[in-house]
């Protein structure tokens, strides 16, 4: 074996070593470090991002709860296609608590604004809100998952 | 052991025709500089240092693409793009996120410094054939070792294994993640709601995983590649109109030539041109199927 070949060897074995384990680091161990490459395309695009039904809940005459899904577009008044983005691209817990305090504004006393929603994470969508009584009162933060699990 | 021997010759020792190689120095150097070209300029420059540092890759890189010095040129590329890839951190190179492609492109301009990629479709093959021809001797046979496209070629396999890894989480196989990147890039917080939709992700989902896992295994065998190379074109094809990824379908496409038969791309560019098919190779270390 020539003085060559085994250069050529040894450069082989260290980038394919490279090219092969080197992803483990960050993909797999969880290692946090610019120096490793990941191959993990889009993986965090839409992260966060909601998918949101409101409700407008009114106390008839009676008693008796009348429960209707609103379209936010409407409601707010605006054509969906020219809504403002945070309209239209619910992110966060706190987007989706924006929407409702307008709804709420819009509405005006003596309707209640209820949400059944959930949230893009790592471990799929997960429910932010479907218990709330009343998105016009002060609520509890929710507790969803942020980082992602490694390993 | 005989396995294992054969393993290492496949690896270390093969030797084929240079114009995959080549093609790949040639396609390379356009998407580099679609993929860096916006920021690696001179208008952009920080300092003194990088502005040299910019002449430095346009010189060097356009010397690479017309096969000028070639194994210099590449390796003073290679040696630039390694240079942001390590400095990103820093302040002057903050712009210079790192994104996939970036980091792709990094690692390929590396192997092919050591992939004879001038010796074929390049000035320094000109020069040779014009030496060649003073002399009075036969034109230098375009063939060489193929140990650095062997390692791109498995670069590539390490890209869509590492990313079936990623995949492999109840976000993806649930069709999460493809609702959540629609959602982000054509339809906002409306994704449309309904049975079949949903199930659409989710076979969408999976189709990409067990496309994947088969480029990454398969492309290494001649036979599947015959099926795997169109499908993977029409992966990164609608990859490319659908989602934002610059020049990295491309770049994938470009380096299925990392796994082809050296000889079969040589029959292909005789096809092409309308020249006779190449003479055989020798038998003694030459690319097999």
């Amino acid at each position: 074996m020539t003085i060559a070949r085994t250069l050529r060897g040894a450069a082989w074995i260290a980038f394919a070593a490279w090219i092969v384990a080197a992803p483990a680091y960050r993909q797999l161990a969880g290692g946090r470090t610019r120096w490793v490459p990941t191959w993990d395309l889009y993986s965090n695009i839409g992260l966060d991002l909601v998918r949101a039904q409101y409700f407008a809940v009114r106390r008839g005459p009676d008693g008796a709860e009348e429960r209707v899904a609103l379209d936010r577009y409407a409601a707010l008044g605006y054509d969906d296609r020219k809504a403002p983005r945070w309209l239209r691209m619910i992110r966060g817990e706190g987007g989706a608590l924006k929407i409702g305090r307008e709804l709420c504004e819009r509405l005006g006393p003596g309707v209640a604004v209820q949400v059944e929603a959930t949230i893009a994470t790592w471990d799929g969508w997960e429910p932010l809100f479907a218990d709330v009584d009343d998105l016009c009162e002060p609520i509890a933060p929710r507790r969803v998952t942020r980082r992602r699990r490694r390993g | 052991m005989a396995r294992a021997g054969r393993l290492v010759a496949w690896a270390l020792d093969a030797e084929g025709s240079t114009r995959p190689a080549a093609l790949i120095r040639i396609g390379a150097v356009p998407l580099l500089w679609t993929c860096v070209g916006e920021n690696l300029s001179l208008v952009r420059a920080t300092g003194a240092a990088q502005a040299a540092e910019v002449v430095l890759f346009y010189a060097a890189s356009l010397a690479a693409l017309i096969g000028l010095r070639t194994r210099v040129a590449t390796a003073l590329t290679a040696a630039v793009l390694v240079h942001i890839y390590v400095a990103a951190g820093s302040e002057a190179y903050a712009r210079f996120f790192s994104h996939h492609h970036q980091a792709l492109l990094t690692f390929l301009f590396v192997l092919l410094v050591f992939a004879p990629a001038g010796r074929s479709l390049s000035v320094d093959r000109w020069l040779a054939l014009r030496r060649a021809a003073a002399a009075g001797e036969a034109p230098p046979p375009e063939r060489g070792p193929l140990w650095a496209l062997r390692l791109i070629a498995l670069q590539v396999s390490a890209v869509y294994l590492w990313s079936v890894v990623d995949k492999l989480s109840l976000d993806f196989i649930s069709g999460g993640r493809l609702e959540r990147i629609a959602m982000e890039l054509y339809v906002g917080s409306d994704l449309p709601e309904g049975a079949g939709i949903h199930a659409l992700f989710v076979a969408a989902s999976w189709a990409v995983l067990i496309l994947e896992v088969a480029l990454g295994v398969g492309l290494w065998s001649a036979r599947a590649r015959r099926w795997l190379v169109p499908l993977g074109i029409l992966f990164h094809a609608i990859l490319f109109l659908a989602v934002p990824v610059c020049v990295f379908s491309a770049l994938m496409v470009l380096l299925y030539l990392a796994y082809a038969a050296p000889e079969a791309v040589d029959r292909a560019i005789a096809r092409l041109v309308g020249a006779p098919a190449p003479a055989p190779a020798p038998a003694a270390g030459q690319e097999g199927a």
